[in-house]
């Protein structure tokens, strides 16, 4: 693994800004003299480097001339360094009047929408939508969503927590008792378990304790779950039975395995165990339970279930992430498909590679055996059912129908025969793995519906299961298409909201969350062990908690208002966040224990929402100091919406211990003193600076070792407007109120959830996207739903234009 | 081929079977300079019938009747050798039904553990790997005996639970390994990649007529995505085995490219009671294949489980075998189904051999009997007493180098020194196996 060092090195390579921000002259507003003065400028002085339409001349200087700053940021760039080497060519008036050409003809984001308009383009399945439709496609577990979030965050039932449990006494399957509990873990001595209030007390010497109900699983990756246990017991997640200790030796009490799973969602969890009861063997048989230890009068017996999700630390599983409900058999593929391109900042999928379609192949095969494996657990038919052929027919046209997310029509009977006459030849179960294989390597399942002629209701209802929660329709939506009610306004008004509550929904923004703050790519936040040895693995599985819980409560909550994100002064802790960080602020009494969590007021301008939260703080900051480039970086980027471009030159952080008498800020700017550095670290430097209140555990301070903090600064809005700011807290109010910070949201928040530019929707899309959510006063939720509406309205609108080629 | 074995071979020149073992330590003239040798274990449960069972002592077992249960195994009595007075001495920890077989291969006690057989002291699994898998690890240090699968372990109808009576071979200490009991699962773990590769021939024309139907349909800006889309699964396409493909259409020719032809299993034969004989004859199928193809050397095949209740309504048996075997041996019907019984692994043990014999050695001369040494045992040595000693031990086939033919009796040996034979009978000369107590005396000397 590189050292943190080299990879923040690297990072900082990235962040220069293309222009200048010195600019002291105002620009006068646009008419056709000035325009043709800069044209004439350009010609002269600018053509020969930059090219005609500002495309850049090979080998002299080959960027294209486009980016985000304003008119009179860019004059003043133009006055004070251009032409290269002679820069006094070009100044006052002649500045400013090229400045508006470039402007105006190709520099802008709105130019370069009037010279290459951005157009919806056809794509396949992102390879996150892939996985969640083959998880979906054997069979449809939507109705369990609404029910099982966590974190009962607008929505979720408490009532389905935890996991049932049942009592057998000995083998008397009548004695079954049934009951909840919230833990999987037992521990007891020779008497056997507490039972519930009111049971018959236990008459055998082995008692069966069983546990069926579902995990909540928070994140896609590799789950470790970890049995503890002196007793024998199966154990199965979704179909896998990950372990049989029905025997098991002496010494072999813990147990571990490891099993892939998707976030955001419900895979089935049964245990059953066989446990001793000793108080009630009979006298003589009162020996040892095994015969080499001393006694079994004191002797307890348990069973305990851990686990260890991604980015998380071993722990028992919490109630929050058990549920009653019985999930039904998903397929996991056994890897992770290609990821998909993102350097648009959301993923397009526009594009396929050999090894995509391998990987989507390969996953075809594998839910093809595993659906052949679990068949008589799918159809509920037997191997000697007389009817199994039209139990699996009738389970494969329901694939396929799901898988291509509409009826088969009138292919259905030549499909259905297909079939039916391959199980008579090659047995059924070679029947299903062919005909999956087909269904899911068929372009009907791999691609989307774009572009392929005028949509109809069911290509609506994908459109609008796919951008809402990554994934197949429901077989609600399918109806509705089915009654042909998807293309009306007033249908989505209701379907789109109602959608929200599933949990694969919740997942959706969550990946949305970490994409937009780079959470994602946080990996390990390794800290100095001298400097903060407090910051453990425990610590930082938290404050990723904290983080989510605290983006859920935003986003799902009463007030889902864009401000509360900005500025909220409130922090999600457990015991051990409320004793790092919750000192400064007003905690609300104990915790019972780790896995309990709350919400905190942590002082009247102390916090600033996420952009102060302790995970992102620690996230952009270096092992023992804190990177004010890379939280400058993240503000201009993703809360700002700011493009950067690539830098000039590349360097490498100055060391502290190179320049011990000085702060982090000015180490920092003295590094990027430089003209060429300056021009872009002229932006983002005071903004990472205004978090300079917050070292590299995201912990409150209020000076260093070396003076007091200056967490000043000032930001050149897009329009050239100037903000001037004490610290963060007064940045994210200016932010809060911002059309230009909304904007970045709502342009961000819809291609990450659509998979296309804003701009393919029509060049006033994202101006009615902003005007709608200023006017709900920043409603996160009503943004999403005007955002997924807007979007299937235009889709179709565009489909049916003459866009598309005539057959 | 006109001596379709080095044994009619023999014949032919006019040595006696006597003159055998004389020979059978020089190299063949027909062979490569290191011939394959090969172990199958065959593994029935509930012990034997004794007296039905062991020959009288001798040294020639092509003269006289055999006894009753192996009966069906004469045309092979000139290579079979019963070995009596071979005790599985182990002590320990769990029943004699759970050392019987956890013992069996490992020579090694059982874990204290949390299973709780009749009457006995709870074990947990054998503490020591079996020998099976000495000899597989054996052969796979050496590329020239290495092979793909190292070896397979075949199940007819083994109950779907893991403990001490379910398994019989063990890959270290607490790591059994489970036998295969579905033919399917076998198959595709033996062929895989060419069932896969076939599969996926079979639908590659349809995703490319749906790519050329939706690229006729989309807009001429997004074609080149589903134009690529095509050209990566022609790759694909091309890149599949020939035989997948529709094949060159010569079966002949398709099965060379492996080395063989895949076998071909009954579809939809599911696991049941009644279901045994078909399986067993698929699995044998299977083995057969696996071995002829050298994907191992080393296999074994276990009938059920130790305490093992097969109902043989085939054979006109109702009753569970474990239940029988309990019988006193007064019981004449009980003894007369349980002779049936054993009688009737003694049949399908007989068509293995029938298999490998009717089977030139691929790459060598004979047959791939003369190449293979299939010992089959059983938990017990008789089922009414639990005893474990005189476990029913019977060797057929050339592979070892043993000198065939006989019945011998050890009178009390701990079997442990028969697993060493085994090993040394591939050249893998160690010096103890399983608990070194019961190893004392070195192998058994059967050359």
């Amino acid at each position: 693994m590189p050292s943190r060092v080299t990879v923040c090195a690297a990072l900082l390579v990235s962040l220069c800004l293309f222009a200048p921000l010195a600019a002291d002259e105002a620009v006068s507003s646009d008419d056709a003299a000035l325009l043709e003065r800069g044209r004439a400028v350009y010609a002269q002085s600018c053509l020969d480097c930059h090219g005609e339409g500002g495309v850049g001349v090979p080998g002299v200087y080959d960027l294209s001339l486009t980016g985000d700053k304003s008119v009179k940021e860019l004059g003043g760039y133009i006055a004070h360094a251009m032409p290269e080497g002679s820069p006094e060519d070009v100044a006052g008036d002649d500045a400013v009047a090229v400045a508006r050409f470039i402007y105006d003809s190709f520099y802008s984001p709105l130019a370069q929408e009037r010279i290459r308009p951005a157009r919806l383009s056809a794509a396949r399945l992102t390879s996150r939508q892939f996985e969640y439709a083959l998880a979906d496609l054997i069979s449809d577990p939507s109705w369990i969503y609404p029910d099982v979030d966590p974190w009962r965050i607008g929505g979720g039932k408490p009532e389905q927590a935890g996991i049932e449990i049942s009592y057998i006494d000995g083998n008397d399957w009548k004695s079954r008792i049934v009951s909840r509990a919230d833990r999987i873990a037992l521990d007891f001595g020779p008497e056997g378990p507490k039972l519930p209030e009111g049971s018959k007390p236990l008459q055998d010497d082995v008692v069966r304790v069983n546990y069926d109900g579902s995990l909540v699983t928070p994140a896609t990756g590799r789950y470790d779950l970890v049995v503890e246990s002196n007793c024998a017991f199966e154990l199965q997640v979704n179909t896998e039975t990950l372990f049989n200790v029905r025997t098991r030796s002496e010494d072999q009490t813990r147990h571990e395995r490891s099993v892939r799973l998707l976030g955001g969602r419900a895979y089935r969890l049964k245990i059953e165990t066989r446990m001793p009861v000793v108080a009630n063997r009979k006298k003589d048989e009162k020996q040892p339970v095994h015969s080499d230890t001393s006694s079994g009068d004191d002797e307890r017996f348990y069973f305990r279930l851990k686990w260890v999700p991604p980015h998380d630390v071993e722990r028992l599983v919490p109630t929050r992430s058990l549920t009653l409900h019985k999930a039904p058999p998903q397929f996991v593929f056994s890897r992770d498909m290609p990821a998909d391109d993102k350097s648009t900042g959301y993923v397009q999928a526009g594009d396929i590679s050999q090894q995509w379609v391998e990987s989507a192949i390969q996953a075809a095969m594998e839910i093809g055996e595993f659906s052949a494996a679990q068949l008589r657990e799918i159809t509920g038919a037997r191997e000697e059912d007389p009817k199994r052929i039209d139990k699996a027919t009738q389970f494969i046209t329901g694939a396929a129908e799901r898988g291509w997310r509409r009826p088969l029509g009138d292919q259905r009977e030549a499909f259905e025969t297909a079939f039916r006459e391959l199980a008579e030849s090659d047995g059924v179960e070679e029947a299903v793995r062919r005909t999956m294989l087909r269904i899911v390597a068929s372009p009907r399942m791999l691609y989307r519906e774009i572009n392929f002629g005028e949509m109809d209701d069911y290509d609506v209802a994908s459109w609008l299961s796919f951008t809402l929660y990554d994934s197949l329709p429901t077989p609600q939506m399918l109806q509705l298409a089915k009654q042909k009610k998807l293309r009306d306004t007033g249908t989505l008004n209701w379907v789109v909201p109602s959608v929200l509550a599933d949990l694969r929904a919740k997942a959706k923004m969550r990946a949305f969350a970490h994409s937009w703050l780079h959470a994602d790519q946080f990996g390990d936040l390794a800290k100095s062990p001298e400097r903060f040895p407090e910051f453990t693995d425990e610590l930082e599985a938290d404050l990723r908690t904290s983080l989510d819980l605290f983006l859920d409560d935003v986003f799902w909550g009463e007030n889902p208002d864009f401000g509360r994100l900005m500025t909220s002064t409130e922090m999600w802790v457990n015991r051990p966040l409320a004793e790092m960080y919750a000192g400064q602020g007003e905690s609300e009494g104990g915790f019972d224990d780790d896995t309990e969590w709350a919400k905190v007021w942590m002082g009247e301008g102390q916090r600033a929402g996420l952009l102060t939260h302790p995970y992102l703080m620690a996230g952009f900051s270096y092992d023992a100091e804190t990177s004010p480039v890379h939280r400058g970086v993240f503000l201009s980027r993703s809360i700002l919406g700011r493009l950067l471009k690539p830098p000039p030159i590349a360097v490498a952080p100055t060391a502290p211990e190179l320049a011990p008498h000085l702060s982090q800020r000015e180490r920092v700017a003295k590094q990027t003193e430089a003209i060429a550095c300056q021009t872009c670290h002229g932006m983002i430097n005071p903004l990472g600076f205004s978090l300079e209140h917050f070292d590299p555990l995201g912990r409150r301070r209020d000076k260093l070792d070396v003076g007091p903090i200056d967490a000043s600064g000032r930001y050149i809005t897009r329009s050239g407007e100037e903000i001037a700011f004490a610290d963060v807290t007064e940045l994210a109010a200016w932010i809060a109120g911002s059309r230009e910070a909304r904007e970045a949201f709502v342009e961000q928040v819809f291609q990450f959830f659509v998979n296309q530019p804003v701009r393919a929707f029509g060049p006033d899309t994202l101006d009615h996207l902003t005007d709608a959510f200023e006017t709900s006063g920043g409603n996160i939720k009503e943004l999403l739903t005007e955002c997924v509406k807007l979007s299937a309205q235009r889709t179709q609108e565009l489909s049916s234009s003459d866009k598309v080629a005539a057959n | 081929m006109l001596y379709p074995t080095r044994r009619d071979f023999l014949r032919a020149a006019g040595y006696s079977a006597a003159a055998m073992p004389f020979l059978s330590g020089l190299p063949c003239f027909a062979e490569q300079a290191n011939p394959k040798q090969r172990l199958i274990v065959v593994f029935s449960p509930n012990g034997t019938l004794p007296d039905k069972f062991w020959p009288d002592p001798t040294d020639d077992l092509t003269a006289g009747e055999l006894p009753e249960i192996l009966q069906p195994l004469a045309a092979f009595r000139d290579r079979m050798l019963t070995l009596h007075g071979v005790c599985d001495k182990i002590g320990g920890d769990g029943d004699n039904h759970m050392r019987g077989i956890g013992c069996l291969l490992t020579g090694i006690e059982l874990f204290p553990g949390n299973i709780q057989g009749g009457s006995h002291t709870p074990a947990g699994w054998a503490s020591g790997h079996s020998i099976d898998q000495e000899i597989v690890r054996h052969l796979q240090a050496d590329p020239a005996t290495q092979t793909r699968l190292g070896s397979l372990e075949f199940g007819v109808v083994v109950p779907d639970r893991a403990d001490t009576w379910t398994r019989m071979v063990y890959a270290a200490a607490n790591q059994p390994i489970a036998p295969i009991d579905d033919p399917y699962q076998m198959l595709a773990k033996m062929y895989g990649d060419r069932q896969r590769d076939a599969r996926l021939a079979s639908i590659l024309d349809s995703v490319k007529d749906e790519l050329a139907q939706a690229s006729a349909r989309i807009g001429a800006e997004d074609r080149d995505l589903l134009d690529r889309h095509a050209t990566f699964v022609r790759e694909m396409e091309r890149q599949l085995a020939p035989s997948a493909v529709g094949g060159t259409g010569d079966a002949a020719a398709d099965a060379k490219e492996v080395g063989h032809a895949v076998p071909q299993l009954e579809p939809g034969v599911y696991e049941s009671n009644d279901n045994i004989p078909k399986l067993t004859a698929m699995q044998i199928e299977l083995l057969v294949h696996g071995l002829a193809a050298d994907f191992m050397r080393v296999a074994s095949l276990q009938f059920t489980n130790s305490v093992g209740g097969a109902r043989m309504k085939w054979i006109g048996v109702d009753k569970s075998h474990h239940s029988l075997s309990h019988e006193p041996d007064s019981d004449a019907k009980a003894q007369a189904d349980l002779l049936k019984i054993n009688r009737w692994y003694a049949e399908q043990l007989a068509h293995l051999c029938r298999r490998l014999d009717e089977t030139p050695e691929p790459g060598g001369s004979g047959s791939m009997l003369d190449h293979t040494t299939i010992l089959w045992t059983n938990e017990l040595g008789k089922g009414n007493s639990h005893t474990l000693d005189n476990i029913p031990w019977l060797a057929i086939g050339g592979g070892l180098g043993w000198t065939m033919g006989r019945a011998l009796d050890f009178k009390s040996v701990p079997h442990n020194r028969l697993l060493m034979s085994l090993a040394h009978g591939f050249g893998h000369p160690i010096e103890q196996f399983g608990n070194p107590d019961y190893c004392g005396a070195g192998p058994l000397s059967l050359g």
